[in-house]
Order: structure tokens, then C-alpha cells, then sequence
């Protein structure tokens, strides 16, 4: 019944909520999410004990709840904890490496802090790569675009945890942060010949790799399968080949969800995570697929437009690297599903089952509103 | 500056969207029908329902069992219709192979049984006659038995040993491996017919169905040879008989003519195929191959001849030649009349005799002892 103090007035000021959550950002990530725990549940639904949709279903919540945390956040408070935040992401990932790590598909990739509850760090690696990467492209200027200094510097905070999770092996979230990191680097406005070294450079990583022998045979198969999937039809095509069936199957209007035959059957592998798109072409079709894909380019040209409309190089960089990981994530597991892009186990995001990944994401767009709220003037 | 990057990242992420619609629409939309068929094949799986194969049965309704019929082709010759067909049973599995369901069923539709001829007692008789015969001989047992319903072609028992010497001579040379089909010697084992040449001059040899296969129902039947006699315009008739080559089953086919009025039949095992619900797919008759005209005086010394009382070297009509001999004979049998043909790969004017008569005595007692035993 008493007036609120002064002291709860100044820890609420830089919240404003009043200010609703971007539509543009919340309508198409959390109708995402919503299909994703449909599908989810149609991909389970031939194993009767699974509590997978259940624990998605908190995962959606909570990350739900951390995007709108983050979007009330002033990005330059946020900067004062990017350093701390890098740090905590660096350590997680090299934890991860140690006997605390736990090997999925092959993969030392998650942390397991007791019976049912685990977490990914290099999903949270992510978040915490594209705010230092911003803090350094976006910060100190020469001449309205970052030196050469920043550019290198860039560089050197990017490829510890690139090269960190290459060796849980995670190729393809791998593949993610190289993808952010010339992007971050691209919208920053910084000079195209830093693009073209950066270019030069990872050809000159490649082909080394390729003399020490140090591609997998597993990774050129997947290649080669892309290709001819049929060459090796119950090996490395498998998983190319029955996820191109299950998806083509569906043509226009699908068999209607929890009608899919290859999902009851379970034919294509990974159904749930990381070729959850499958179930989507199966069961909805053409006019669910296209669904899905149009609702991932709103949110991404969302994310464009305030990429350019940010007030500050800050928030460009920063929104800028939130668009490149999502666009080029969605884009290699959609592909990967339809056999234009290598098989690499990346989830499609806020769709894929995966509390870490989903959590992320909807953090993620949590940024994005608050380079938007930026700009907006303080009430 | 950064406008004009925005505006380079916003062309990168259009077009990556936008490849994958275009790849969805052509999977989907161009291919999908394609896909939804290979969908459905990879979840069914077809497993076929073998159809229970007929029976082949002998004369008196019994499975045909003995060992010398087995292997001789006969269910080769109708196995379409013994085979019947296989039906299919359709299952939903799952990527593992689990089956989820049944989708459907069409059953399997058994086999027509075969009935035959084949009396199992005449059958049994023959064979003995064929090894006592051997054994008397001193000899391995070897040779061929041919007994056939005079007046309708049918046959009633076939038997024999294709011996190592009967398949390296005959079959051999007829290009037909008979060395692992029991009986088949009388089919296959050519032999100079010696002094049946009533039937066996140039002129009557034709007519008497020598030199093409009989038409019976069974594989790797030999056709025997002829001389062509425009090819030897210079030799006797009579000289000419030991260059014809016969099976034991054309004698005996050619015998049955002499004793029926001259009806040369395509002889059959075969009676008749019953449908598994006991009606009668079809009845199976020995096609007349043809008539024989030959003098009535010929007609009534080859029956007198073949039916006159046994006693050695006289009253059946025989031939012993070099490393060959045959025996032929006639027998009543109740309402039955069966012509005999003894053939054995060994030298000796009664070689086949024994054997012959031996038959000639047992198959009218069977007759008068309906119990079989």
C-alpha cells in the first residue's frame, strides 16, 4: 500500500514494461517453437514413455522468459558483463573437453549436472562469441569502421571456441561460428581486403587440413553421399536418402500430423533433433514446409531491418551476428534434410528438440529487441 | 557503408531461403509422387505364401512314392500345375524391419493333384522281375521295363536301371545324362531291335512310330533312329534292321499297335490333374500318334507270337544281340490286356526271358488278388 521507493525505481529504470516485446521478433520465434513442439510430439508419439515433449515444452518457457529478460536489457549494461560472460562460455567449453563432458552421437558436447539435466555449452558459446565479437567490431572506431586492430582481434576471440568445439568434434557448430564471425566482420563496415584475407586465410586452413589428413572419412563420405546418395543407400546415404524420402513423400499437402508413416516407422534417423524438418515435410507438406521456411525469413528480416536501423555500429554488429547464426544455421539444417548442404548434426532453430539450443535462440532474439529498444526514445 | 553491407547480407539470406523453398517444391511438389511411392514400398513389406504342391498318385489313389518313378521328371513335365500359386501377405514394418501390422492378404491357391496310372503292384513286380533277372544273370542290375495298357496307351509301370553302360552308350551319345534317372533307360536306351522285323524293315519302322519320340509325358525322351532308305537304296530290308535304334518304350508303344488293331498311341502316365476341392481340372488321355497298316497276316503272327504259352526262346518274341537282348510279351489281366517289353544291356538269346516271364506269370495273378498282396 506504500508508494514504491526510490531504490526500486532506479533498479527498474532501465527496464521499460510498458514497452511490448517486438511482434516481428515474438510471432514468428515463438510460432516456431509451437510447431516445433507439434512435430515434436508427432515424432514421439510411437514411444510411449517419452517425456521429450514435456521437457521442450519447459525449455520453450524458460527461453521464452530469458528473451524477454534480455530484451529489457540496455545493451550497453550488457556490455559491461560481455567479458565475464565470454570467459564463463570459454570455461564451459573447455570443461566440456574433460572427464565432465558427455559423448552424444559421437560428439563430447554436453555437460550433465544430474539425472535429466544437461546443457550444451556451445550453444551458450554462441551468445556469448557474438557479444565480444560485437564489443570489439562495433566498439572503438576509425574513421566509422573498425581497424584493423578490431578485425584481428575479432579473429582472436573467435577461434578459441571454433577450435574448442572442432575438437568435441562438432564440425558443424563449428562451421556456425566461422559463418557469424565473417559476418559480424561484413556488416561491422570493416575494409573488404580484411574479407578477402580472411577468405585467403580459411582456404590456406582447409587445404591444410586436407594435406595433414585431418578431414574425417566420415565427412568426405558425407560429401560424396551428398552427391549420390544412392552409392551407399544403408551407410552414409541412409540418412540422406530416407530423409529425402520421408520429406518428398509428403508433396502438397502432407498425411496430416501424426499420420506420417516414415515418422511412425521411424525411418529417418534423428527424427526428433536434428532432422525434425523431416516430419514437417512428411505430415504438412508442401504448405508446412513453406511455412516453416517463410516464418524463419520474417524473423530474419526482422532481425535485418533492425540490424539496419540500429543506432549504434554496436547494435548493428551485434544484430547483424544474431541474423548470420540463425540464417545460416536454419539454412544448412533445412538443406541438410533436402540434400543440398553436407549432413552436419546442427538443429534447426526454436524447432529441433534441445533445451540448450532453444534456450539460446529465444535469448538470442532477446537481443535483437534490445538493439531495437535502443533506439526507441526513453519513455 | 553499413547499409549497403545490411542490403549484401540481406541478398545472402534471401537467396539461401529461397534455394530452399525451390528444393522443397521440387522434392515435394515436381518429385513428390515419386517419393510417396518409395515411401510406401520402404514401409510394406511382401512375403510370399508358397502354395502346398499337389501329390502325384498312383493307380490305386495312394501317394506315388517308389523310389524308381521319383527323379524321372514327371513332376517336372506338370509342374504348372502342380505347383499352384503363391499367395502374398503384405506388412507394415518399421525402420527396423518390425513388423507394426498386417495390411493385407491374398492366400495361397494349392496345387492340382496328379493321378496316374502307374499300378504300384505291376510297378513293384517289375522291378523285382528286372533285379531277379540280373541276379540269375550274375550280373548288376541294369536295364529297362516297360508295361503298357495295350488298348488305351496308358502306362502301368516303368522301371529300369540306367546303368554306367546304358548312359555312356546311349544317353551319352543321345546327349541326355540319364545316369542319375532310375528308369529312364526306357526312354532313352536305343537298342537294335533285332528280329522284330516285321516291324522294324525300313518300310514298317516308320509306320511303326521308330525314330520319333513317342510323345510320352515326360523330359529327355530319345528319339531312337531310322536309315533313311534313300540313303542305302542297296541293302536288304532284312540287313537293314540292325541300323534301326529303338527305345524300350517305341517297341513297346509299337507292340501295343501290332496287338490294339494298329492304334500307335503317345503314351501317359497321366490320368488326370483334381483340383484340391476334388473336381476334375482336366482328364488326360493318350493321344492317338497315329495308325498302323500292316498286313493282317503280320498282325496275327505278332499277337500269336507274343501271346502263346512261355516256354524259353519260343514263345515270346525276343532278340539277343551283341551286348543287348530284349524280351517282349503279352498279358491278360482281367479286363486289362498289357504289352511287356524286357530290355537288358547284355548278350544272350533268354537274357531278357527270364525277367519277361516273371511278369508274364505275376501280373495275372495280381489280377485274381484284388488285395494286392
Amino acid at each position: 500500500m506504500t508508494v514504491p521507493g526510490p531504490g526500486l525505481r532506479a533498479w527498474s529504470a532501465p527496464f521499460a514494461p510498458r514497452t511490448p516485446l517486438d511482434a516481428g521478433l515474438l510471432v514468428p520465434s515463438a510460432a516456431l517453437a509451437a510447431i516445433g513442439l507439434l512435430l515434436l510430439s508427432s515424432a514421439a508419439r510411437t514411444d510411449p514413455g517419452s517425456v521429450l515433449v514435456q521437457r521442450q515444452a519447459l525449455s520453450v518457457c524458460l527461453g521464452l522468459a530469458l528473451m524477454w529478460l534480455v530484451s529489457r536489457a540496455e545493451p550497453r549494461v550488457l556490455r559491461a558483463y560481455v567479458p565475464a560472460v565470454y570467459l564463463l562460455g570459454l570455461a564451459a567449453l573447455v570443461a566440456v573437453l574433460t572427464p565432465l563432458g558427455r559423448t552424444v552421437n559421437g560428439s563430447q558436447a554436453w555437460i550433465v549436472l544430474g539425472p535429466g539435466l544437461g546443457f550444451q555449452p556451445s550453444e551458450f558459446a554462441k551468445v556469448s562469441t557474438i557479444l565480444a565479437l560485437a564489443g570489439v567490431l562495433g566498439g572503438r572506431r576509425e574513421a566509422g569502421r573498425p581497424g584493423g586492430r578490431a578485425v584481428l582481434l575479432a579473429l582472436a576471440l573467435a577461434a578459441p571456441p571454433v577450435i574448442l568445439i572442432a575438437l568435441e568434434p562438432d564440425f558443424g557448430t563449428a562451421l556456425v561460428f566461422g559463418a557469424v564471425t565473417i559476418g559480424m566482420i561484413t556488416v561491422s563496415g570493416a575494409r573488404m581486403r580484411w574479407l578477402a584475407g580472411i577468405a585467403a586465410l580459411g582456404g590456406l586452413v582447409l587445404a591444410l587440413m586436407w594435406r595433414l589428413d585431418l578431414v574425417r572419412p566420415y565427412q568426405l563420405r558425407r560429401l560424396s553421399v551428398l552427391i549420390h546418395p544412392e552409392a551407399d543407400p544403408l551407410g552414409s546415404g541412409y540418412h540422406a536418402t530416407q530423409s529425402r524420402i520421408a520429406v518428398g513423400s509428403g508433396e502438397v499437402f502432407g498425411t496430416g500430423l501424426f499420420q506420417g508413416g516414415q515418422t511412425a516407422g521411424r525411418f529417418v534417423p534423428e527424427q526428433h533433433t536434428d532432422f525434425i524438418f523431416t516430419v514437417a515435410g512428411e505430415e504438412l507438406g508442401f504448405l508446412g514446409t513453406a511455412s516453416i521456411v517463410l516464418l524463419v525469413t520474417l524473423l530474419l528480416w526482422r532481425g535485418l531491418w533492425i540490424t539496419a536501423v540500429s543506432a549504434s555500429a554496436y547494435g548493428t554488429v551485434l544484430a547483424g551476428g544474431v541474423v548470420c547464426w540463425l540464417a545460416f544455421q536454419s539454412f544448412v539444417n533445412m538443406g541438410m534434410t533436402l540434400g543440398i548442404v553436407p549432413i552436419t548434426g546442427l538443429p534447426l532453430p526454436f524447432v529441433s528438440y534441445g533445451g540448450s539450443a532453444v534456450i539460446a535462440a529465444f535469448a538470442a532474439v532477446g537481443l535483437l529487441d534490445a538493439v531495437k529498444r535502443a533506439r526507441e526514445p526513453a519513455p | 557503408m553499413h547499409r549497403g553491407r545490411v542490403a549484401l547480407l540481406a541478398v545472402v539470406v534471401s537467396s539461401m531461403m529461397l534455394s530452399v523453398l525451390g528444393r522443397l517444391w521440387h522434392l515435394q511438389i515436381v518429385d513428390g509422387a515419386y517419393y510417396a511411392r518409395a515411401a510406401a514400398d520402404s514401409r510394406v513389406r511382401t512375403v510370399p505364401l508358397p502354395a502346398p504342391a499337389g501329390r502325384v498318385l498312383a493307380a490305386d489313389g495312394r501317394p506315388l512314392g517308389s523310389g524308381a518313378l521319383v527323379g524321372l521328371g514327371l513332376e517336372t513335365w506338370y509342374r504348372a500345375e502342380l505347383a499352384g500359386r503363391a499367395g502374398v501377405r503384405k506388412l507394415a514394418v518399421d525402420s527396423r524391419g518390425t513388423v507394426t501390422g498386417v495390411l493385407g492378404e491374398s492366400g495361397p491357391r494349392p496345387g492340382n493333384t496328379l493321378t496316374t496310372s502307374i499300378d504300384p503292384r505291376i510297378q513293384r513286380l517289375a522291378e523285382q522281375a528286372l533285379a531277379s533277372g540280373a541276379a540269375k544273370a550274375g550280373r548288376a542290375p541294369a536295364g529297362a521295363v516297360v508295361v503298357l495298357e495295350a488298348s488305351t496307351g496308358r502306362v502301368a509301370a516303368l522301371a529300369g536301371h540306367a546303368g554306367q553302360e546304358t548312359a555312356a552308350r546311349h544317353g551319352g551319345a543321345a546327349g541326355v545324362d540319364t545316369g542319375a534317372l532310375p528308369a529312364s533307360g526306357a526312354l532313352v536306351a536305343r537298342r537294335p531291335p533285332g528280329s522284330a522285323r516285321a516291324i522294324t524293315s525300313p518300310a514298317a519302322a516308320t509306320a511303326f512310330g521308330f525314330g520319333r519320340r513317342t510323345g510320352i509325358d515326360l523330359p529327355n525322351e530319345a528319339a531312337g533312329s531310322v536309315p533313311d532308305p534313300a540313303r542305302h537304296p542297296e541293302r536288304e530290308p532284312a540287313s537293314g534292321a540292325d541300323d534301326v535304334l529303338v527305345t524300350p518304350l517305341q517297341l513297346a508303344r509299337a507292340y501295343a499297335a501290332a496287338v490294339n488293331g494298329g492304334t500307335l498311341f503317345s503314351p501317359r502316365l497321366a490320368t488326370g490333374l483334381v483340383r484340391p476341392d476334388g473336381t476334375v481340372a482336366h482328364a488326360v488321355v493318350p493321344p492317338v500318334d497315329g495308325h498302323v497298316t500292316v498286313s493282317p497276316e503280320t498282325m496275327r503272327g505278332l499277337r500269336h507270337a507274343l501271346s502263346s504259352s512261355p516256354s524259353p526262346g519260343r514263345t515270346l518274341h525276343a532278340y539277343g544281340g551283341s551286348g543287348t537282348s530284349w524280351s517282349a510279351c503279352y498279358v491278360a489281366a482281367g479286363p486289362s490286356r498289357y504289352v511287356v517289353v524286357v530290355v537288358v544291356p547284355w548278350s544272350g538269346r533268354d537274357a531278357a526271358g527270364t525277367a519277361a516271364r516273371a511278369l508274364r506269370e505275376g501280373i495275372p495273378r495280381l489280377a485274381s488278388d484284388p488285395s494286392g498282396t
